[in-house]
């Protein structure tokens, strides 16, 4: 996107509006967008202690979640709701979600390049398009990067639901990894010792394997095996702690966990709540099959109907745990899916517009940024790049975003690349 | 017998004893169906002493288990001068091209390091002890070449490239809701085993019509069913090597490909349906779907309108055929090379144009022009794909994203290997062997850091730590006494059932179909399959007869499995619960108990020295160096029999146990 306070032209109604609001409260026009530049100053960024990142594996439809377009050809099916929030509706199939909409900004304006899963999660991960001559990290490792480790035992990151091919730290060093979980519910697996095996004799078993190593490790000096150095101490130390129970959904009652849903990507929203709560930085929640090429409003329902219940809950929890202003929600997915519906009753991939949500984390819910066209096929009013949205949870993590880390090879990346944080949303 | 460690109950005796009652595998000809075994349950409960339990299991096992027989098609015998020649050819081709470059050759890999390499390689598991010694102990000139063509030629070379075969074509369990995918996923194991030709292997997926329970091979578009734009776009990335999908929305931003060359080009397979309407006039133009589901639902009230039978009727409406649907140019088309919504004619990307005469399908005029051994890009491919199977990294990287002016490392080595793959017909097998027989695959893997993007000249094969599947198989290997045993059933006995002529099905037909599947699908018949390979929740065979994907929280997808949702979307990363899968997971503790292969083989030895010796061959397939063997006998003479625990648990937590070198 356009930083509205640098390209007047550009500005939309709503950005101007806006912008008029908080002159007439007596702000300066220029403050934010100075403050941007030096986070320390700015009192909108850094309010996100964690965030909850729920990725829409497979490409949500917008047309069908928060970027309707009633009386247009293109709806569908979908029928519009109201909400928490005046003025504000969502498709008919995200009920509970309706009730918290007060919490929550669409970002409609969404758009990139791709219409690839792979490399369009990798945008949205990264911020950069998939090169083969490095790998990004995604957010939750610069995240760890920028701001130093903030957990002793447990990772500053975690993956759930075990998407192939996440980035993960990228070119940084491994201890930068997230921590994935393959199902939530089965919570962090072997994690208990055999009986027999006492303290001592674990260390003496692990003090074995290294003199075993040595050759070995001396002679491939590669990353690629210093990596699993790193994820041996982790897990060590992760075993010896008590945060451990951090992964347990054993110990949430059963009427919590059924309030989630008894499905992988609730059950995940629970683990990432219970995450949160023990200080985990970052935490993905990835979910569920949104790639409807076919008869998509015979299978939308169920895949919106657990996202709903999942979402919500969080969002309700978080709420009512006085978390949800220190606790950044996002949804986000890698693109959009047609405007026009498909001879198979499916909708097909389209890069030209999409939604994601912010929730939490000292944004000013209840409404809409930015808009698409008419028919929803490209990103109109605010047009909201990747990078500016990822920009946007930086800011809200309060990461310096023009900050440039350099890879092993010499080259210099930046949280965000070079997205500008959507700063009249806070 | 004696246990690894001091306080775990020997839960296996079983096993090892059951093991070796039993006929071992390759017992071809056992037919399904027949004597049903007249076993009560509970029965086996009863059975008191050794013989009597393994009287009682011998008449279980006369209930037959249905096989997949297939004879494996060895390696051309009369071929070993060419390969010879061939792979000296490639020697000196590398040769030149390091001296070049100013690198100097990796040392020969010992026969050790190439034992357990080329077993991972062909394979894709560690040789067992007993493999360790007998190569150790052959002393023959040309022994490597001799285990390279008798591991091409056993069964474990196709389950091993089916494992990645499954990865590039994202094998499922399921091709759609209602249709599953053991046809297919069997017929490419059986192509494998029968070592089709890779050109054929290919056209048979794309050219194929049918269903999926007639015609195998058509799963790979009925896999894609319903996203016509997006199967071109992986067809071309999976066998030509190249990236069209940008193209698909608008020009290719990186890549020469325009958005009208992207609509040329799926124009060929726009055509193809992959589902017949259940309102299909061979149907009489009535809903033959809801006409079926509402008699079956008169003759069972229980399932919920017919919809339980949803496999027998919906399924058998996928099916491919060619149909004279023309592919438009999309409504936004904003070039001035089209107009929107303009009918676009088939014409290829590269490489020969393809003449369609008045009834030619496109679909099999493209799969013709794409497997052909003129098309630029199919047989360069193919070559780059296998060589960075067995080196590690393609000539040509990324080996999915091959562009114009794309240059390989070694360019005249990618064109020497490229003439090699159609001198040979696409034999993938002969390919392999060639490349496997090289002094540069025989070389030392390079102990420096290979830095992405940086061309790679082949001093040596790279170091990578084993797949997903080769961790697990290897593991298998350590464990258990006949893993490949098992197979899953072959998929005629479901398909034969479930293939239905809707036109004509009788609904009383249909549900006795049904209940046949439950009866061979069901928890008894499963029992009676697995009862032998089970050990604490886990079936403990090779991950090629496993359901695909694992579950998201298994061994296999921990240690980076593909969720094949994304081609090649494998990994090979470490994580934490990798780590706690090796320090605390059922699979590590199984190898301390009675019962495992390890335990058993360490066993028979008496000598604290020859144990030793057992332990470090079966994990790492070496001999123990005087420093290890030093360390080892300290800790086994200071902890007694846990000891041994101890030794086995650290070797398989090493990182030379994790990593093929």
């Amino acid at each position: 996107m356009t930083n509205p306070y640098n390209n007047l032209d550009s500005l939309s109604r709503r950005a101007l509006l806006e912008r008029a609001a908080k002159s007439a409260f007596g702000l300066s026009v220029l403050a934010p967008g100075l403050a941007a530049a030096a986070p320390g100053a700015d009192r909108t960024a850094g309010r996100a202690k964690q965030v909850i990142y729920l990725f829409m594996n497979g490409a949500m439809s917008h047309l069908d979640t928060f970027d309707l377009k009633p009386g247009r050809e293109v709806q569908g099916e979908t029928r519009g709701i109201a909400t928490a929030a005046s003025g504000v509706r969502i498709g008919n199939h995200l009920p509970g979600l309706a009730k918290v909409m007060n919490h929550v900004v669409a970002v409609r304006s969404l758009y990139q390049e791709t219409a690839a899963h792979r490399q369009g999660r990798y945008l949205m991960r990264t911020s950069y398009a998939e090169i083969a001559s490095t790998r990004h990290p995604f957010l939750g490792a610069w995240a760890q990067k920028l701001d130093g480790k903030r957990l002793k035992d447990l990772p500053d990151s975690v993956v759930i639901g075990n998407s192939s091919r996440h980035p993960g730290a990228g070119f940084m060093e491994p201890e930068f990894s997230p921590l994935p979980i393959g199902r939530a519910s089965q919570g962090l697996k072997n994690t208990k010792s055999p009986e027999y095996l006492k303290d001592a004799a674990f260390k003496k078993r692990l003090r074995l394997a290294g003199q075993f190593d040595t050759e070995f490790q001396n002679r491939y000096r590669q990353k690629q095996v210093r990596a699993y150095n790193d994820f041996y101490e982790q897990a060590t130390r992760l075993l010896a702690s008590s945060e451990l129970a951090a992964f347990d959904l054993k110990q949430e009652k059963e009427s919590v966990r059924e309030a989630y849903g008894d499905n992988p990507f609730g059950q995940g929203c629970l683990l990432a709540r219970r995450l949160a709560e023990h200080r985990v930085r970052f935490i993905e929640v990835a979910s569920g099959k949104w790639d409807h090429h076919r008869d998509i409003y015979g299978s939308l329902p169920e895949q919106a109907a657990m996202l709903d219940q999942g979402l919500s809950a969080l969002l309700g929890d978080l709420q009512q745990r006085g978390m949800l202003n220190e606790t950044l929600v996002v949804l986000g997915t890698e693109f959009g899916r047609s405007p026009k519906i498909n001879q198979n009753a499916g909708r097909d991939h389209h890069p030209g517009a999409f939604s994601a949500l912010l929730a939490g984390g000292g944004v000013r819910g209840g409404r809409f940024y930015g808009t698409s066209d008419e028919d929803g096929h490209s990103a109109d009013e605010n047009r909201t790049s990747v990078a500016d949205f990822n920009a946007t949870i930086a800011h809200a993590m309060g990461l310096p975003i023009d900050k440039e880390v350099y890879s092993a090879a010499g080259r210099p990346f930046k949280v965000a690349h070079d997205g500008s944080p959507i700063t009249e949303i806070f | 017998m004696r246990l690894f460690h001091s306080t775990v109950a020997a839960l296996l005796i079983g096993l090892l004893l059951h093991f070796s009652a039993l006929p071992t595998c390759g017992q071809a000809g056992r037919k399904p169906g027949g004597n049903k075994s007249s076993r009560r349950p509970g029965a086996r409960k009863s059975a008191g002493s050794r013989d009597n339990r393994n009287k009682q299991r011998k008449a279980e096992d006369s209930k037959p288990v249905a096989r997949r027989t297939v004879t494996v098609k060895p390696v051309n015998p009369n071929a070993k001068f060419q390969v010879k020649a061939s792979a000296a050819r490639i020697d000196e081709l590398v040769q030149t091209g390091c001296r070049k470059q100013g690198i100097a050759l990796n040392p020969p890999s010992s026969d050790n390091q190439f034992l357990r390499r080329v077993y991972l390689d062909v394979a894709g598991t560690i040789p067992t002890y007993q493999q360790v010694n007998r190569f150790a102990g052959t002393t023959s000139s040309n022994k490597r070449a001799l285990l390279i063509d008798q591991l091409l030629n056993s069964r474990a070379y196709a389950s091993n490239f089916y494992n990645y075969w499954g990865d590039l074509l994202r094998v499922t369990d399921r091709l759609q809701n209602q249709v599953p995918a053991a046809d297919f996923n069997e017929w490419i194991k059986v192509s494998l085993e029968t070592n089709k030709p890779y050109d054929q292997f290919v056209y048979e997926m794309l050219a194929s019509s049918g269903k999926v329970t007639e015609q195998p091979a058509v799963g790979y578009i009925i896999r894609d069913s319903g996203m016509p734009l997006d199967n071109m776009n992986n067809t071309i990335r999976v066998f030509l090597g190249t990236q069209i999908g940008c193209a698909q929305c608008h020009d290719h931003p990186f890549d020469r490909w325009t958005q009208k060359e992207f609509y040329e080009m799926a124009a060929f397979t726009f055509g193809t349906a992959t589902r017949v309407s259940a309102r299909d006039k061979m149907f009489g133009r009535k809903n033959v779907i809801q006409t079926l589901r509402g008699e079956l639902a008169k003759l069972d009230s229980k399932s919920r309108n017919g919809a339980k039978y949803n496999r027998m009727l919906v399924g058998n409406l996928f099916q491919v055929r060619d149909t004279r649907r023309r592919l438009k140019l999309p409504s936004d088309y904003a070039y001035d090379n089209g107009k929107a919504n303009q009918v676009v004619k088939p014409k290829t990307l590269f490489g020969d144009q393809v003449f369609l005469a008045a009834g030619d399908s496109p679909r099999v005029a493209f799969a013709k022009w794409l497997t052909s051994q003129d098309n630029p890009r199919f047989a360069k491919t193919i070559a780059n794909r296998l060589w960075k199977k067995v080196m590690g990294v393609g000539l040509i990287e990324p080996v999915d994203d091959i562009r114009d002016d794309s240059v390989a490392s070694n360019e005249p080595l990618m064109k020497y290997l490229t003439a090699e793959m159609i001198r040979l017909n696409f034999d993938m097998k002969e390919f392999l062997r060639i490349v496997l027989n090289t002094e540069t695959y025989q070389r030392q893997t390079t102990t420096k850091e290979l830095a992405l993007g940086e061309p790679y000249y082949f001093p040596g094969p790279v170091l990578r730590r084993m797949t997903a599947e080769q961790v697990w198989d290897s593991f298998i290997t350590l464990a258990t006494l006949n893993p490949d045993r098992y197979q899953m059933p072959p998929a005629r006995l479901q398909s034969d059932l479930s293939n239905l002529d809707l036109s004509t099905a009788e609904p009383k037909d249909i549900i006795r179909r049904y209940d046949k599947i439950k009866e061979l699908t069901g928890a008894r018949s499963k029992k009676n399959r697995e009862k032998d390979h089970r050990y604490k929740g886990l079936l403990l065979v090779r991950a090629s007869e496993l359901p695909v994907p694992a579950p998201a929280d298994h061994f296999l997808r921990q240690f980076g499995q593909s969720d094949r949702e994304l081609i090649q979307g494998s990994s090979q990363e470490g994580s934490v619960p990798q780590v706690l899968q090796m320090f605390n997971g059922p699979i590590t503790h199984m190898l301390l108990e009675s019962g495992s292969l390890m335990h058993s083989n360490v066993v028979k030895r008496s000598s604290l020295e020859t144990r030793v010796d057992v332990i470090f061959k079966s994990i790492l397939s070496r001999r123990p160096t005087a420093k290890d063997m030093q360390i080892a006998l300290a800790e086994i003479k200071a902890k007694g029999p846990s000891g041994y625990g101890n030794v086995i648990w650290a070797l398989v937590n090493t990182r030379e146990f994790l990593f093929i070198r």
